[in-house]
């Protein structure tokens, strides 16, 4: 919203030292968000009145023209111009050298003396935009330059060669931008009006005030309204007014700036003025051709319904809507003439015919009204004002205003009917008791109750101070236009005096509490030191992706998606569904990474979502529960073409657990997912209890499938949740070290590849459990001499006693025992 | 015998001082103390002798051998020492030569690094670190907040609405704002409470250089008796000043957020254009960074947390926006590319 320093003024006298800066720096520390503070005219500084006297044709360029130029000066000068509605004797706006002005409305820059394409210019016609003047000159074409004789001829203004323009078109007003967001719970602040009581309160002045003359309602009444509210809800107030006597024309010069300061276009004077009383008071109006709604009845008949199913109306904005039955309507003669609260319709347009119209003043509920807006897609600014839902007070001021207005704009102008004023709503004061304790105790200052007391009154409330023994209670009576839900319980009047106080002279203090130690998270503290040691021992880097992921990502990995949570309003068809899997977005990093790395190791922590249920409630208490969505740990690594990257992925795996203390086991995992290698897959489990996840390796078909040119990615998947059953878990038992040596012994045997390792070595402890201390795998071989399905493994076993030392030979038993074993079990040879 | 002694004595010690090569020590070692060395067959014979000899000897014997053993060691340990053509120089490295093959240094990324250092600040000020789940049903994310569905303030935030084949009474959203865990901590645990929320939060908003539809929040509260916004303002600055590392300039000016009352927005000092004005604070000198205020009693009803007895503040900022501007990070959007040429600069 735009707000004019002018249109305050009339309201507040605000003090000489206090600059347009200031304002809105106070403003902003006290009130609103002021996004900007801007100087009308800023751009016209060095700009004149010219007069084109000659053209000439550029001997260089067919678009360019040479202009002789008189601006008043002795000579005149010469500026080389490419503008389309160039004429001789033409008035326009000439920038001379040195002046700034916007390159095709867009970047600053500052005009000198230059030749284009040879030619010497010594300034610049200017277009509307160049000067940042489109509300006030409209452009056509953006090549089309300022014809001042025509806009002046309309506008009446002055015109004289080497005058400066910003005194023809008198631009002394400064405007602030209001950052709409900051104004949502103020209703009232939604025009000059509730603005200039801030800027009183703020300063100390004042209180403003709104003169309307006594007479606004002299005329002879001779039109009959009728109006009929049949949704009482969703219309707490409905005024209307007849007035005749209007003559249709542009409004005078003042009130067309103010309007353009605000940043609405001028239309026509009654428009203009219904528009001025909403920007000053926050109050939409509405204006109807009193013709275009009334039949051939006496009456004007007039109902503020619900629509029906099926009923449409064309919009001012010239389309059709269809209406349903939630839209409020005001309906004439039976038939929709506006949406209430959000547009009028093209059938009731004022135009330049009009004579007699009938002015609406009214309030509308502001949830049906944001939700036919938001339904509608139309966000006009009566909307926006109604959706924060107004004071139904206000009505009635702006209703009087309006009519004074017009009756001072068009002189013939008189009001011909009563004033229908249809009331259901409680007009109550809220009346909230504070102790002025309360207010220091939660500001956390030692604010004087006199100052309490003039804050609160200074801002239009009414004070009843009380002194008990308690301290000093005050009885605080609201004014109408803060009654609309801003402020209603005790901490609105803390944040009232707090930011008229002002929220920097509140002096930090640390809070008194009782010292205790945080509980701990958990999971945050396993996912932590998961991600240091991936990153510190792994040499992993973390990357992060979006939570989602689309249909045709998932069928390529051959991933169900039926179980996959769609986003019913997506912006982006690559983020359609929540992903069910860290995987997809991985490879996809791994994908584009690899145009830079030809190796790399990457992981990501982040939720997966399901559509099955959850373990976190909707509600506390609740029996439904959200959908799943669970933490996991997801790499993977790309290494060189001699490794395999299955068992690089398990070398990090089973570093991480052990050095996190999780027990765990390995085993081949059967029922592999669409994307992972058959053959190199494994699962991990603690004892049976649950899956912790995965180790596998990018099946090299899919790989093809989404252009990932290297097939040597290793994969692993961990699910927090199961790790964290097992990270607090683990129990350290110490044990004696014994004092004698241990003997080591090598064994290296060939076996079928089908064998499993760790069935070979669960098979050698089983076979010595007293005094084989560990066996530690140290060599694979395949290929020739051994058979294509045969596979050597080696092994050091090391034995020891606590009590003697172990004698050759009787290691050379237990050696011949596990070698006995290996053969009866495994068909295992000794390798020689 | 005693001449025999001082004799081989005075042998030995002449050919330590030739010996240059470490291998020719071991040889005399032999030589001299060995089981068959000179010094052990005069000692031998030493049964020999009369009692008195044999102790007078014995004792010059003993005395000899551990002198010539000490110069034997000495004599190796200057060898060694030495070794000016030795083994060692043929061992030579280059130590400036690079690591063959060395793997790249793993990184973590820069949302997790500036979001374990605030985790660690709020840690230290006996704050718990809470999460909740990111996607959440709309009461949570709005109505508990003070945030019914007619409340413009939705329109605020542009938010991603999620289908379930499962029945609910409740809408269920991708959380717009860490915000949403306020009610549900407060429902586990009570008053008082300290606790500090770190999370990812999703909007319906196109993205560019500066919007991103995926970004990170941290939303922090404490709930206790008396607490004000002095408290507040207190710990924002003892916040700041850690995380920035120096004393920085803050304000707080009036800000709206319907779970709060008071509410307020509170700005940095811009550290660019040091508060002149620059493009980035938008002319203004100051940036955009939290938003704070005392809890709404309404939230603390919905979290049943007698507000009679119990006051709270509650405030969120944007980690994404805080690496962007410590890192003069420019495009939102590397921070979700994967790109290891983006992450490994942190």
């Amino acid at each position: 919203m735009k707000l004019s320093l002018n249109w305050l003024k009339e309201f507040v006298k605000i003090p000489e030292n206090i600059s347009p800066e200031k304002l809105g720096l106070d403003l902003t520390l006290k009130t609103v968000e002021v996004e900007g503070v801007e100087l009308m005219g800023k751009y016209l500084a060095d700009v004149v009145v010219g007069k084109i006297v000659k053209i000439e044709k550029h001997p260089n360029a067919d678009k360019l023209k040479i202009c002789l130029v008189d601006i008043g000066g002795k000579e005149e000068i010469l500026i080389v111009c490419g503008g389309i509605n160039l004429r001789e004797e033409m008035l326009t706006a000439i920038a001379k050298t040195g002046a700034k002005v916007k390159w095709h409305g867009g970047e600053e820059f500052i005009i000198q003396k230059t030749k284009v394409r040879g030619v010497e210019s010594n300034g610049m016609i200017c277009t509307s935009s160049e000067l940042a003047l489109e509300d006030f000159i409209p452009q056509g074409d953006e090549r089309e330059i300022i014809d001042l004789g025509k806009e002046a001829e309309i506008k009446n203004w002055k015109l004289k060669v080497g005058y400066p323009l910003k005194d023809v078109l008198g631009l002394d007003d400064v405007i602030f931008e209001i950052d709409n967001k900051s104004i949502t719970n103020r209703p009232d602040l939604w025009g000059h009006f509730g603005m200039a009581r801030e800027v009183a309160a703020i300063y100390g002045l004042n209180f403003p005030s709104m003169e309307i003359s006594k007479d606004y309602f002299k005329g002879k009444k001779n039109i009959d309204i009728e109006v009929k509210v049949k949704d009482t809800d969703l219309c707490p107030r409905y005024m209307a007014v007849a007035m005749s006597g209007i003559k249709i024309e542009f409004s005078p010069e003042w009130l067309e700036k103010r309007l353009i300061a605000a940043g609405m276009r001028p239309i026509n004077n009654i428009v203009d003025i219904t528009n001025y009383v909403m920007l000053e008071l926050g109050q939409p109006m509405h204006a109807f051709d009193k013709f275009k709604v009334q039949n051939s009845k006496s009456k004007v008949n007039i109902e503020v319904r619900k629509a029906k199913e099926g009923e449409k109306i064309v919009t001012l904005d010239n389309a059709e809507r269809k209406l349903d039955e939630n839209t409020l309507v005001i309906a004439a003669d039976g038939n929709p003439a506006a949406i209430a609260g959000v547009m009028g319709g093209e059938n009731s347009e004022i135009d330049e015919k009009t004579e007699t119209i009938i002015i609406e003043s009214a309030n509308f509920e502001k949830v049906n009204n944001r939700k036919t807006a938001a339904r509608l897609g139309l966000r006009t600014e009566a909307a926006m004002r109604y959706e924060k839902g107004l004071d139904p007070n206000l009505a009635e001021t702006a209703l009087k205003r309006c009519i004074d207005l017009i009756k001072q704009i068009s002189p013939k102008a008189y009001v011909s009917s009563e004033i229908i004023n249809i009331k259901n709503f409680k007009s109550e004061d809220i009346v909230i008791n504070i102790s002025t304790d309360y207010i220091r105790k939660k500001m956390g200052v030692d604010i004087l109750d006199d100052n309490i007391i003039n804050i609160l009154e200074s801002l239009g409330f009414k004070v009843v101070p009380i002194k008990n023994k308690a301290g000093l209670l005050l009885k605080i009576n609201v004014p109408s236009w803060r009654s609309t839900g801003d402020i209603s319980i005790p901490e609105d009047i803390v944040e009232e005096i707090s930011r008229i106080y002002g929220y920097n002279h509140i002096e930090p203090k640390m809070p008194k509490l009782q010292i205790s130690v945080p509980l701990e998270n958990k999971e945050r503290t396993l996912e932590r030191k998961i991600k240091e040691i991936l990153s510190v021992r792994f040499d992993m880097s973390e990357v992060f992706n979006y939570s989602f992921v689309n249909e045709k990502q998932l069928e390529l990995l051959k991933i169900n998606v039926e179980e996959s949570i769609k986003l019913i309003n997506p912006i982006s068809s690559e983020h359609t569904l929540l992903r069910p899997s860290l995987i997809p977005n991985l490879l996809e990093n791994v994908k584009n990474n690899l145009r830079y790395f030809s190796k790399l190791q990457i992981f990501e922590s982040g939720l997966i979502f399901k559509d099955k249920e959850g373990d976190i409630t909707v509600r506390s208490g609740s029996s439904e529960v959200l959908p799943y969505q669970e933490r996991f740990v997801a790499g993977a690594v790309v290494r060189g073409k001699d490794d395999i990257p299955f068992f690089a992925a398990k070398e990090i795996v089973e570093g991480l657990l052990n050095t996190l203390k999780i027990n765990y086991s390995i085993d081949i995992l059967e029922n592999v997912e669409g994307w992972m290698h058959p053959y190199r897959s494994a699962r991990l489990e603690n004892k049976n209890l649950g899956k912790m996840g995965f180790i596998t390796e990018l099946n090299p078909r899919i790989a093809e499938k989404i252009g990932i040119k290297s097939s040597h990615i290793g994969i692993f998947s961990l699910s927090l949740k199961e790790l964290l059953k097992f990270f607090y878990k683990e129990e350290i038992r110490y044990k004696k070290l014994s004092k004698f040596p241990s003997v080591l012994r090598d064994i290296a045997i060939i076996v079928d590849k089908e064998v499993l390792a760790r069935d070979i070595i669960k098979a050698i402890k089983e076979s010595e459990v007293k005094l084989l201390k560990s066996v530690e795998f140290f060599d694979y071989y395949e290929g020739s001499p051994l058979f294509t399905n045969k596979k050597s493994l080696a092994f050091h076993l090391y034995f020891q006693s606590e009590e003697r030392t172990l004698e050759d030979r009787e290691v050379d038993d237990i050696f011949k025992k596990i070698v006995e074993k290996l053969n009866k079990k495994f068909k295992a040879e000794l390798r020689k | 015998m005693q001449k025999q002694l001082n004799k081989i004595k005075d042998e030995l010690l002449d050919r330590l001082k030739k010996i240059r090569d470490f291998n020719a020590f071991k040889d005399l070692e032999v030589a001299y103390m060995g089981r068959k060395g000179k010094m052990t067959q005069i000692l031998r014979e030493l049964g020999s002798l009369s009692l008195e000899e044999r102790q007078a000897i014995g004792k010059l014997a003993n005395s000899i051998k551990n002198e010539l053993q000490e110069a034997i060691q000495k004599a190796k340990d200057s060898v060694k020492m030495q070794e000016p053509s030795g083994i060692l120089e043929r061992e030579r490295i280059d130590a400036t030569q690079p690591i063959l093959g060395a793997k790249r240094t793993g990184h973590l990324h820069p949302l997790t690094q500036v979001q374990y250092e605030i985790e660690d600040m709020f840690r230290t000020m006996g704050f718990m670190i809470l999460d909740g789940p990111e996607l959440e049903s709309e009461y949570y994310n709005f109505e508990a907040l003070n945030i019914p569905s007619w409340h413009p303030a939705r329109d605020m935030q542009d938010t991603f609405y999620v289908k379930s084949e499962l029945e609910r009474a409740d809408r269920l959203v991708m959380r717009t704002q860490t915000s949403s865990v306020q009610v549900r901590a407060m429902q586990k645990y009570g008053a008082p409470l300290l606790a500090i929320v770190p999370g990812r939060v999703f909007r319906s908003e196109a993205t560019d250089a500066r919007h991103e539809t995926t970004f990170d929040q941290v939303e922090g509260f404490m709930i206790a008796e008396d607490i004000s916004l002095s408290n507040l303002s207190a710990i924002a600055k003892e916040f700041l000043n850690k995380l920035f590392k120096e004393d920085i300039k803050y304000r707080f000016r009036p800000g709206y957020f319907p779970f709060v009352e008071p509410g307020v927005e509170v700005d940095l000092a811009c550290k660019i254009c040091k508060g002149a004005g620059c493009k980035v604070c938008k002319n203004t000198g100051w940036v955009e960074f939290m938003g704070a205020g005392m809890i709404h009693p309404n939230v603390l009803k919905a979290g049943n947390i007698d507000s009679n007895k119990y006051q709270g503040f509650a405030f969120g900022f944007g980690i994404t926006r805080l690496v962007m501007m410590r890192y003069g990070i420019d495009d939102i959007r590397l921070f979700l590319s994967g790109d290891l040429r983006f992450l490994e600069q942190f």
